[in-house]
């Protein structure tokens, strides 16, 4: 019991922080994050998205969009999402830059950032000598799927932090394999030490 | 000789006592080794070798928990806490005997794993050791040994817990890097690396050869895992490897033959998705060295490249870096079989942008659109342009020809497409044909063939990777600018942009260059005789040269990330290359040192120019800050150059990197550049860095602020001084959250930095000091003034004599509380600072107390409370009372500590009212005199009594109240004993009648029952009486038969005399009105003795009550009331 997990999508928006609201609003240690250079958000075309920093608070967020075209982006669910977001924590966080402590379990919803996961770590040194698990589960990046996700992602998270499990490197195996007879999602799974 | 080792401290001792009583609750003994972490938490230096050796006891208890917290401990003191390296390597040998025994025979695998990676972490520093210093190390090494031998055992055994292999997995990556060597193109920095090189040729204890040896098979072992284990311990190998082969990449061979080898028989015990996972672990990291720079030249780079491919890499060439991508693009080309298809992508990938990076809609929009804007002749001639072309290319193909002479070789290529050469140039690999996608087969074939091959055909099958050469002699920047510089004019890489281009595809024809740029050199070509041109000529050409300049850099900067500015550019015709680097170094010194500035026109000339360089590295700043900087570097040099020959030279450096500046800062965002930039350019003053308050007053920007400022702070030290004072003033500021960010990172560098942190400490104590000031001093000026130059002023307003306020107090205390919670002595230099302020300044520094406390901890608060100053008393009890409010039950030592320092000075009654609830019975007894003498009679002091005795009644969350309600008021009666005036008592009496809750009925019946035993009444007995049976009347049938009993005892003293008669009169007149059964029981001269008082309110009341009486009733009346109370009868 008591194991720390980290979610992480692109941008710390909608998957990531989709998981990161059930997550914590059952109780289990969650931080999440995203992998991206900067937070890219849906704009008035494919080619003019709204773009900001990691770090830029998810309030300010919600006020600029607001300014910019409250219709649109409420009709499309963005106003909603980072109304949600900003009850949740302050700000978007970056992976690389601003996931400073170690995990337990690590669950990214696209393959893209599972890779800058495992690379980052590598590139930390693995100097802290703690193993993690890292899971992949390929989430698409729509509100609907989102929400889909996140439900499986807490339903996974139960089945690992549960004080049946007691040594989890040992049933990490089989607690994916019944997960994956409830939800037909694509994973990777790996050992990866900070 | 160790086991002598004695604890010093005596606190420890108390612990370690507490902790190793296994008789002892369990709870108990772990709180005490928790305490012990914190005493060391605070006091590192408390920790030694023989200290270590006793810790390690607790690894063998029984009890689980202890053996957990040990290991945990070793792992915090040996990788978290940041320990002094000898201390550590001199503990090992006291620490890795015990350790060997739990990674051998402890039961819990949890602590197992713990051993083993605390093995992991420490195996370096063995070694170490064991260089350093082969004396008395041979124990110790045998020692680390036989547990390498054990942890390799476990692979060995069937019942081994996977979360054991995975944690030995990581002891032996740290194994397999020490026992191994460094290798020139790796990555690593030597000096940080610990490897075989550190061992000292012919050492007694250590065989490096050995070693080595061992290494190989270590590695080799674990790469023979692959064919059994799960999939999770091999992608933990797989992870773990992965610094390793940064430093040692010696050792990704093995890895890309196993890949090889699954290409055509994977593994078959492992099932679909934990093969992918595996599979995708090895493509990571191989994808991930390909990206490292050193290992874009090494031999084994193509083998890697290939090995990705083999796992799938192709289907997402995004992941490889760059020049990957072309290979892959051209592998795909000769896959099909069709060499136009390789030149067409070869072509296409020319543009200074990646098409692949576009979705393929959004590219092909692009095409239909460029087509639609092209006359349809046009498209027939280059159609019919490109169709001529490919035949003479078929034709020149089926010649056999003799490989070409460097000469011919650079003329034929001249023919082809001008575009081809660019891109020969940007890759690495310089293949023509590109080359195949190669299974090891079909590698082995083209070896034997090769060496009958051509030189030609071998460089095009197996090509070599020639890195880029990033650092010219940047002299040849002057040859550059004298030759032709092909780019612009030649490449017409854009076929969209003018029809002649178009045009110009089936013939590129060498065009006529404006001169003085000729063209070709292979001609014959005669140099016209110099003209003379008018100044305004020169400034346009020279205004039309440096915009041309621009123009070629635009258009590659899409590009420009980090090495990639350092693209070639093109190849000059004296066949060396052009860097972008060094386009902007021609382009900087053509505005420095290479014009006259002898005109006013010129210095106009150039300032446009600037100003143009300016304008154009503000349209893309984050990509065009190599470019900046070589400029400034140049500026800055160039006005050295000038002030040493005439010292009245204005330098450019400053006004232009101002302007600059102020022209950035405002939309910037990206810190990462803008760091990078102020941190590369060549001087910094004090008001460019001044600048950076816009940041730090922003409260968007402001950790970017303060990451610069730390940054400059941190490694530029001829900066630093002007960058303390910012950073310093901004400790003190009135926003809580910019002093909180500024604290933090001035924090950073206390106290290990051995200037800045005194400098730090300095500054900390100086604001405090501060405090003894009448009002605080002048605010610091912390908004940038655009004229402002050097020293900031301090703003003078009519503010000055403001006085001392809550917040000012808090920022001049704020800086200093962080660096005392590292330096936890300062904080006697705030004691006897306060002890010198005014009794107003006083307060305000004690409403700061939990602030503090928090600060100083339970030690501090200990030490505090044995040292504490003359006049710093109600700073110490300020401080007690927020800790023991924070805290459920403060720790005993605290309890004691207080006590005794209470009885030693002789402290008053308020010191005890934090800490009396956690006395024991007798305690609280004898101390309460002393809280019952603070009572003065005001409602704000038996406010506080009545907290103190609710505190003292209130049961802890699991345990009982010292003492019970019942003993508390049976105490506050004895109170004239102790001194206590009789005011004083009856007050604190009052005060249990306050908490109704708690004096209920039933206790107050005990304390009555108590106090009636008693062989003598209190004084204050009747008042006890006659509150109880006010608030209960049920009480009084109990109270008055035991009064009556009492009658004559009361009667002997006057107090209980008087009261007694007020309870008489209260019980009679309001209790139970009108019933006088109680007075008339009473003997005859006691009846008497009541209503012959003064008051006559009762004598009144019954005379009325007997005259109302019937006849009958009247004779139950005793004959002397009648008379006494003049009643006729």
């Amino acid at each position: 019991m008591g194991k720390t997990f980290a979610v992480v999508c692109a941008s710390n928006q909608n998957r990531s922080m989709e998981a990161h609201h059930v997550l914590s609003k059952c109780g289990f240690q969650v931080s999440s994050y995203g992998t991206g250079s900067a937070v890219r958000l849906p704009g008035p075309s494919i080619e003019r998205p709204n773009i900001y920093p990691f770090g830029t608070p998810y309030d300010l967020m919600y006020q600029d969009l607001y300014s910019k075209d409250p219709k649109l982006y409420k009709q499309n669910g963005l106003l909603d999402m980072l109304d949600r977001n900003r009850k949740i924590k302050l700000a978007p966080e970056q992976w690389s830059s601003d996931a400073k402590e170690s995990f337990d379990v690590i669950i990214s919803c696209e393959e893209r950032c599972y890779d800058v996961i495992c690379e980052d770590m590598t590139e930390r040194g693995e100097l802290r000598n703690r193993p993690a698990h890292v899971i992949n589960i390929d989430i698409k990046d729509n509100h609907e799927d989102a929400m889909l996700g996140g439900r499986a992602i807490l339903q996974l998270v139960q089945m690992i932090d549960n004080e049946r499990i007691t040594d989890l490197d040992e049933e990490m195996p089989n607690i994916l394999e019944e997960w994956q007879k409830k939800y037909k999602y694509d994973i990777l799974h790996c050992i990866a030490y900070f | 000789m160790d086991i002598q080792y004695s604890i010093q401290d005596n606190r420890i001792n108390v612990l370690f006592d507490r902790a190793s009583d296994s008789k002892k609750d369990q709870q108990l003994r772990i709180e005490a080794l928790i305490s012990f972490q914190q005493i060391i938490e605070n006091e590192k230096h408390l920790l030694e070798p023989g200290l270590f050796q006793i810790i390690c006891g607790f690894l063998k208890d029984s009890m689980f928990e202890i053996r957990e917290w040990t290991i945990d401990f070793l792992e915090y003191t040996f990788t978290t806490c940041g320990l002094n390296r000898s201390l550590l390597k001199d503990s090992l040998g006291k620490i890795i005997p015990t350790v060997g025994y739990t990674v051998s025979f402890e039961e819990s695998t949890n602590i197992v794993k713990k051993a083993i990676l605390w093995n992991a972490g420490v195996y370096p520093l063995i070694y170490e050791r064991v260089c350093e210093n082969a004396y008395d190390a041979e124990q110790l090494w045998s020692t680390s040994t036989s547990i390498k031998s054990q942890i390799m055992r476990y692979f060995d055994s069937p019942g081994t817990k996977q979360g054991i292999k995975i944690c030995a997995v990581k002891y032996l990556q740290s194994v397999i890097k020490v026992q191994s060597r460094h290798v020139h193109d790796s990555q690593v920095v030597p000096q940080n690396d610990i490897s075989l090189a550190l061992c000292p040729p012919s050492h007694p204890i250590l065989n490096p050869l050995m070693l080595e040896k061992e290494a190989i098979a270590i590695i080799n072992g674990l790469y023979n895992l692959f064919d059994k284990e799960s999939s999770i311990v091999i992608t933990a190998i797989i992870n773990a490897l992965g610094p390793v082969f940064r430093s040692r990449p010696q050792y990704i061979y093995p890895l890309i033959k196993i890949v090889k080898k699954w290409k055509h028989n994977p593994p078959d015990h492992l099932p679909e998705t934990p093969l992918k996972s595996a599979k995708k672990a090895i493509k990571i990291q191989l994808t991930s060295l390909l990206r490292i720079p050193v290992f874009e030249s090494s031999s084994f780079a193509n083998e890697i490249f290939d090995s990705i491919l083999i796992l799938g890499g192709k289907n997402d060439p995004m992941k490889f870096p760059r020049q990957y991508r072309r290979l892959l693009q051209q592998k795909d080309g000769m896959e099909d079989g069709t060499r136009q298809k390789v030149y067409g992508a070869q072509g296409s990938s020319m543009l200074p942008i990646d098409p692949t990076q576009f979705a393929l809609p959004f590219v092909v929009d692009v095409i239909h659109l460029a087509l639609q804007s092209i006359p349809q002749e046009r498209l027939n001639q280059a159609k019919q342009a490109l169709q001529q072309r490919e035949a003479r290319l078929a034709a020149l193909r089926t010649l056999p020809t003799p490989p070409p002479t460097n000469k011919q070789e650079r003329r034929s290529r001249k023919t082809l497409d001008p575009r081809l050469e660019f891109v020969r140039e940007a890759t690495p690999k310089s293949p023509s044909p590109p080359p195949v996608v190669m299974t090891e087969d079909e590698m082995t074939l083209i070896k034997t063939e090769s060496s009958n091959s051509t030189q030609s055909e071998d460089s095009t099958i197996k090509p070599e990777f020639s890195p880029p050469n990033l650092y010219d002699d940047d002299m040849e920047i002057d040859d550059a600018a004298t030759v032709d510089i092909e780019v612009p004019q030649d490449q017409q890489m854009d076929v969209l942009e003018t029809e002649n281009k178009v045009d110009s595809i089936p013939e590129p024809e060498p065009q006529p260059l404006p001169p003085p740029v000729p063209s070709f050199k292979f001609q014959p070509y005669a140099l016209p005789s110099p003209e003379t041109l008018s100044d305004d000529q020169c400034h346009s050409f020279i205004r039309n040269a440096l915009k041309n300049i621009l123009e070629i850099d635009a258009m590659l900067s899409p590009d420009a990330k980090g090495k990639r500015s350092d693209v070639v550019l093109t190849t000059l015709s004296n066949g060396k290359r052009m860097s972008k680097n060094q386009l902007h170094m021609m382009a900087s010194r053509l505005l420095t040192r290479g014009l006259d500035l002898s005109s006013e026109k010129s210095k106009k000339t150039c300032d446009e120019l600037r100003e143009m360089i300016i304008q154009y590295i503000l349209e893309d700043f984050k990509n065009r800050t190599d470019f900046a900087l070589t400029w400034f570097d140049e500026e800055w040099y160039h006005d050295s150059i000038m002030l040493s020959e005439d010292p009245s030279y204005k330098p450019n450096y400053v006004i232009w990197l101002n302007r600059l500046l102020d022209r950035i800062m405002p939309t910037l965002e990206d810190r990462i550049f803008f760091t990078q930039f102020l941190l590369n350019v060549p001087e910094l003053q004090e008001d460019i860095v001044d600048r950076i308050k816009i940041f730090l007053n922003d409260p968007d920007r402001m950790s970017l602020g303060f990451y610069t400022i730390s940054e400059l702070i941190n490694q530029r030290p001829p900066s630093r001084p002007f960058c303390m004072k910012i950073l310093l003033a901004y400790c003190l500021h009135k926003d809580i959250r910019t002093r909180g960010s500024a604290i933090s990172t001035a924090n950073k560098w206390f106290p290990d930095h051995p200037t800045i942190g005194p400098n730090i400490e300095s500054f900390a104590l100086q604001s405090i000091k501060q405090l003894c000031d009448e009002c605080p001093p002048p605010l610091f000026d912390y908004h940038y003034h655009v004229d402002s130059v050097n020293d900031p002023k301090m703003i003078e307003d009519e503010n000055e004599l403001m006085k001392w306020n809550n917040n000012d107090v808090e920022r001049h205390l704020d800086l200093f509380l962080s660096i005392c919670s590292k330096k936890s002595e300062l904080f006697d230099q705030l004691l006897s600072i306060y002890v010198k302020t005014p009794e107003s300044m006083q307060m305000l520094i004690r409403k700061n107390a939990p602030k503090m406390v928090e600060t100083v901890g339970i030690n501090g608060l200990l030490n505090l409370f044995l040292t504490f100053p003359e006049g710093a008393e109600d700073f110490v009890l300020k401080m007690l009372v927020v800790y023991t409010n924070k805290q459920v039950t403060p720790p005993a030592q605290l309890v004691n500590t207080a006590k005794s320092v209470i009885m030693e000075r002789n402290l008053e009654g308020r010191f005890l009212f934090p800490i009396i609830a956690f006395f024991e019975k007798g305690e609280i007894i004898r101390n309460l005199p002393k809280v019952i003498n603070t009572l003065d009679a005001t409602d704000k002091q038996r406010d506080i009594v009545k907290k103190v005795f609710l505190k003292i009644l209130t049961p802890p969350p699991n345990g009982t109240a010292p003492i019970t309600p019942s003993e508390l008021l049976v105490s506050l009666h004895q109170m004239d004993k102790a001194g206590i005036s009789l005011k004083q008592s009856v007050e604190a009496i009052h005060i249990c009648f306050l908490l109704p809750n708690i004096f209920n009925q039933q206790t107050l019946g005990t304390v009555l029952q108590q106090l009636f035993i008693q062989s003598e009444l209190p004084t204050t007995f009747m008042r006890t009486v006659t509150l109880a049976v006010r608030a209960y009347h049920a009480l009084g049938g109990f109270v008055n038969e035991m009064l009556s009993r009492h009658i004559s005892q009361i009667w002997e003293n006057d107090v209980l005399r008087k009261g007694f008669i007020l309870y008489v009169t209260e019980y009679c007149l309001k209790v139970q009105p009108n019933n006088f059964r109680f007075l008339l029981q009473l003997p005859k001269e006691k009846i008497l003795d009541i209503l012959k008082q003064r008051d006559q309110t009762l004598s009144k009341a019954l005379k009325k009550y007997i005259e109302n009486l019937k006849p009958e009733q009247k004779r139950t009346i005793p004959q002397f009331l009648f008379e006494s109370l003049e009643i006729g009868t």
